[in-house]
């Protein structure tokens, strides 16, 4: 199964979200190789084997929305028909066997109610997923028969209660330090400060009273110019080339970039 | 006398409006970088490519909408007390400034719920990804709705204490010419008045309702128009006050006198009248809406150009002045007779440039039709970053360096990083644009994480992708320095100890061409605000009339959480 | 009111600027025939696009042919894929044909912009986004969702391919005869 780069970064992200919140793996937990890594309501394999017809809903809540499958991951006997029962919420939903596979329930409906079903009869893993919704995390598996791959899970399910994994505990760190960063720094650029004396006050100090503040004094022009003999002669100039740049830029933009393309005539 | 022994009750006003601007700056300059170093693929350990939406509404919201407000109203609360010479009514300013802040930490606490799980809050998921535009049918937790509304309604009360001030100050001086930098602030105030009146409706009788339940559809096309009614002259809001330092501060900070008086309150009275009207120009490629509506607009926007095009005159005018009365001569060589070594200075003059670049990719912006090329591609935040993000931005850095010495009676300290502050940032600012113009150019969109598609490649058309990528994270990591140097300065000023002789001075020369010169109906506020209303009937009356007509809800749709 | 000599040209200058901009977009729309989008394409009950049930081809989205010259693609943006144009069912025209997209949403507000082109609109539920173009060049575009619609924005994208005319003609023959040889008891 090949990762492409959005799914590499949605499951790199949600790995490091995974490895925060410890492990509680299923005993028998097939190895997805990180297909649930980005998917927020995985809570490992749920067991249905021993039934004639299990089924999924489509629109689930879950990865921010109504973009999941639950459960996300079941283990069903060979011979089980699994039924995928839409919902209704979180748009256009279907289910789409990842890679080669028999699943294709076609283009994505939204209608509760709808449904799509498969009968499995040879053991493997299954992995689908919501096309339209994949890159959110709508994925899911079918797993016929026991467990297949290496012992051990994967990664575990989430545990209760609301945990920040590691990108966000870094990220409301460094909002907090980059909030109080300047006051840190003040507060030990002011110690430095008060260590040493003002070196500008050369008169009095107040008893009482808040210490005085002088502005500093008005700066007399080098030379006064007054309104009548004042031409801002260096402004026109300015102006002037301002505005034989605009005209240029946008004969340029208009006529070359604009007009140079496919246009909408209707 | 210093401002702050002057007005004492005023100056803790500001303060604190300035300490809330200050701390919405950090964390959403904190944001900004862990964006561009995302979006560009340099780094993306710091958040989920879903989450990252989530620190984009935070720093929409906490830069375009805290930071500017809260220091627009320092602003204006300085500016109106010293220019009336009178302190400011207390109650009403100091109800708006809590009003203001319980709409921040409401609106801040929804959105950042959606970086620990979005957790039921009341019935709601705390989660507003909805973007700094929170466009319907997406669908943020009700407090997000209600923390905006009431940054808004606390703008409207502090606007409240200005006219108060104003008529108070009418009674001991019944014959006098408006002060120019109280005339601005009003003007400011009474197009804000106009043009929050859109987005006051569109969450007050549309959003809140729907996001609690009580309604079950809106129109998205119709609560989208309410917005962008909004979404323009807001812009305004925040260049309006930075025309307000560049033409009655940068002339003294140059050495020189404001060119003219009479101008400067022709141009704020043309934005008063034709900054809401446009809002089209927002929706040029909006399916629903006629094409004669969005010619209209963008007429309107075009002339919109003249006052900041006048603006530029005059600006350069009085710097120019400045320049030649420190010495400067010849066409061009005056430039160097400026004090570049003032970061007071240096910032604002840099912010001015910065926004004449700014001013042209605006232009095309507003071309009805040579819009397609760059709709919501990341051209759209290289233009803005350059008006907002600098021509506001970098002016109000530095212009609190020389504001807040007067308004706490504390020495700048940190002197020789405000020195270099400014042009760090123009240099990050000058990176991180022009690739992203570039890069909008090639087809690249705004508001994404990841701008890679699997179905293709984009092609750079000048430059190629990967450089362009390259400086727009170097460019935010360097603007995020910028930030951080102010903050430092900032900080190691607001705690150090009060006292001493201040590098600054506040005293405000004459202007060379004063209020006398100016016709007395410029100061006649009811005559343009009714024009105002006038061109703005004109403009979105119909349009809005057919959007409602087959109902107030309808096209519908429901609410889908984000 | 006294305006210096130098201001006085400058503000010619800048109306000349303003009243330049206006002309060349009235130019380009009335010379060059540049459209925007309007309302022309109408409304349509969002709801239904979601279920598939507005009665319209929204209900089977793909590529209509409805003259000679002329070819009509229904798109439903929907979180978060086109259909057709995402994954590996990319939207097929033919060149040097009118092509009208009309585009609508299921859920949210999308965008809708082909890359490369000025082939750029919004997509707003309710609402159908009618746009009409001629590809003089055959090759691929990229097509991208550029106003953010939810967590998986990012990953909507597409491509539209244009075809020489021959080819797609020929091509259009043959999924005809392939149609008709799988199902044959279909009649029209």
């Amino acid at each position: 199964m090949a990762l492409n780069r959005r799914q590499f970064v949605g499951a790199a992200a949600g790995a490091a979200a995974l490895g925060a919140a410890g492990t509680a793996s299923a005993q028998e937990d097939p190895d997805y190789g990180g297909w649930f890594d980005d998917v927020s309501n995985f809570d490992g394999t749920v067991d249905r084997r021993g039934q004639d017809t299990v089924e999924i809903t489509v629109g689930a809540q879950g990865n921010n929305g109504n973009f999941a499958f639950d459960p996300p991951a079941v283990m069903v006997s060979p011979g089980t028909e699994v039924v995928w029962r839409w919902t209704g919420e979180g748009g256009g939903h279907n289910v789409v066997s990842d890679g080669d596979g028999p699943l294709d329930s076609g283009s994505a409906v939204a209608e509760a109610g709808t449904t799509y079903s498969h009968t499995f009869e040879e053991m493997g893993i299954y992995n689908y997923v919501c096309v339209p919704h994949e890159a959110l995390g709508m994925k899911g598996a079918v797993v016929v028969g026991g467990p297949l791959g290496g012992s051990g899970g994967s990664g575990g399910g989430r545990g209760a209660g609301i945990e920040l994994s590691g990108p966000q505990w870094l990220l409301s760190g460094s909002v907090l330090l980059a909030f109080f960063s300047p006051l840190l720094f003040a507060a030990a650029m002011r110690r430095r400060y008060t260590e040493q004396p003002p070196a500008t006050n050369d008169e009095l100090t107040l008893a009482t009273g808040p210490a005085p503040v002088e502005e500093a004094a008005e700066t007399e022009p080098a030379v006064e110019i007054g309104h009548d003999e004042y031409d801002p002669k260096g402004t026109a100039a300015l102006v002037a080339f301002y505005f034989v740049l605009i005209a240029l830029l946008w004969v340029f933009m208009y006529f070359v970039e604009f007009l140079g393309r496919v246009t909408v005539i209707g | 006398m210093v401002f702050v022994d002057s007005y004492p009750k005023t100056s803790k006003l500001v303060r604190s409006e300035f300490i809330v601007a200050f701390a919405a700056l950090g964390i959403g300059a904190l944001f900004g970088v862990i964006q561009a170093l995302h979006r560009t693929g340099v780094f993306r350990g710091f958040v989920s490519s879903a989450d990252y939406y989530t620190i984009l509404t935070a720093h929409g919201v906490l830069l375009a909408l805290v930071f500017t407000t809260f220091f627009i109203a320092g602003l204006f609360t300085w500016a109106v007390a010293s220019s009336l010479e009178r302190e400011l009514p207390h109650r009403i300013a100091w109800t708006a400034f809590w009003i203001m802040l319980t709409g921040t930490a409401l609106a801040a606490v929804a959105i950042l719920g959606g970086l620990f799980g979005a957790p039921s809050v009341f019935g709601h998921s705390l989660s507003a990804d909805v973007l700094f535009t929170f466009y319907a049918p997406m669908k943020a937790h009700p407090a997000f709705y209600i923390g905006a509304a009431l940054i808004i309604v606390g703008s409207w009360i502090a606007g409240a204490a200005y006219f108060k001030a104003l008529w108070e100050w009418r009674e001991d001086n019944p014959d006098e010419r408006i002060p120019l930098q109280t005339f601005m602030v009003l003007t400011t105030m009474l197009m804000w008045y106009i043009s929050t009146i859109g987005v006051a409706v569109e969450v007050v009788v549309f959003l809140i309702p729907w996001s609690l339940g009580l309604i079950q559809n809106v129109d998205p096309l119709l609560t989208r128009t309410l917005f962008w009614y909004f979404g323009h002259p807001v812009v305004y809001f925040w260049l309006m006050p930075a025309y307000l330092v560049w033409y009655t501060i940068l002339p003294k900070l140059a050495g020189g006198r404001l060119f003219s008086d009479p101008l400067a309150r022709v141009v704020f009275v043309a934005f008063l009248l034709l900054s809401t009207p446009v809002g089209f120009h927002h929706q040029y490629v909006d399916p629903g809406i006629p094409e004669g509506y969005k010619f209209i607009a963008m007429t309107n926007t075009m002339f919109l150009l003249l006052p900041s095009l006048l603006t530029a005159f005059t600006v350069v005018a009085s710097l120019e002045h400045g320049a030649r009365q420190n010495g400067g001569s010849g066409y061009l060589s005056w430039l160097r007779s400026l004090p570049w070594d003032k970061p007071a200075f240096s910032g604002c003059a840099l912010a001015g440039l910065m926004f004449a670049a700014g001013g042209f990719s605006g232009m095309i912006n507003a071309g009805m039709n040579i819009n397609y090329l760059i709709h919501n591609t990341i051209w759209v935040p290289g233009h803005f970053h350059l008006t907002v993000g600098t021509a506001f931005a970098l002016t109000a850095m530095a212009i609190s360096y020389w504001l807040v010495p007067q308004i706490t009676g504390k020495p700048l300290r940190q002197r020789s990083l405000a020195v270099i502050q400014p042009y760090v940032w123009f240099v990050g600012m000058a990176l991180m644009s022009n690739a992203m113009h570039r890069a909008g150019l090639a087809g690249i969109p705004r508001r994404t994480a990841e701008p890679t598609y699997d179905e293709f490649a984009f092609q750079g058309v000048a430059g190629t992708v990967a450089e362009m990528r390259l400086q727009i994270a170097i460019g935010g990591f360097l603007l995020f320095v910028g930030a951080a140097l102010f903050l430092v300065v900032m900080a190691d000023t607001l705690l150090a100890r009060r006292g001493g002789t201040l590098s600054v001075n506040g005293t405000i020369p004459a202007p060379l061409s004063g209020p006398e010169h100016s016709p007395r109906i410029l100061d006649n506020y009811k005559l343009w605000t009714a024009i105002a209303l006038l061109l703005i009937v004109i403009a979105y009356g119909p349009p809005l009339a057919s959007m409602v007509v087959d109902g107030l809800f309808a096209p519908g749709s429901p609410p889908i959480p984000v | 009111m006294q305006v210096h000599r130098f201001e006085k040209v400058w503000l010619g200058a800048a109306l000349l600027l303003i009243v330049g901009f206006i002309a060349t977009v009235a130019y380009g729309s009335v010379g060059v025939g540049v459209a925007m989008v309007d309302d022309s394409g109408g409304q349509i009950n969002a709801q239904a696009v979601q279920s598939g049930n507005t009665g319209t081809p929204f209900d089977d989205p793909g590529v209509v042919q409805e003259s000679e010259d002329h070819y009509v693609v229904y798109v439903v943006a929907r979180q978060f894929q086109f259909v057709p144009g995402s994954g590996d069912d990319p939207i097929r025209v033919p060149a040097d044909a009118r092509v009208t997209f009309r585009v609508t949403s299921a859920d949210v507000v999308h965008g809708f912009s082909v890359v490369e082109t000025n082939i750029n609109t919004m997509v707003i539920p309710g609402q159908v986004s009618e746009v009409s173009a001629r590809f003089d060049e055959p090759g691929t575009y990229g097509l991208v969702c550029h106003e953010y619609c939810g967590a998986a924005h990012h990953t909507m994208g597409g491509s539209v391919e244009v075809v020489p005319t021959d080819e797609y003609e020929s091509q259009q023959q043959q999924s005809m005869n392939e149609t008709q040889l799988q199902s044959p008891e279909v009649g029209n």
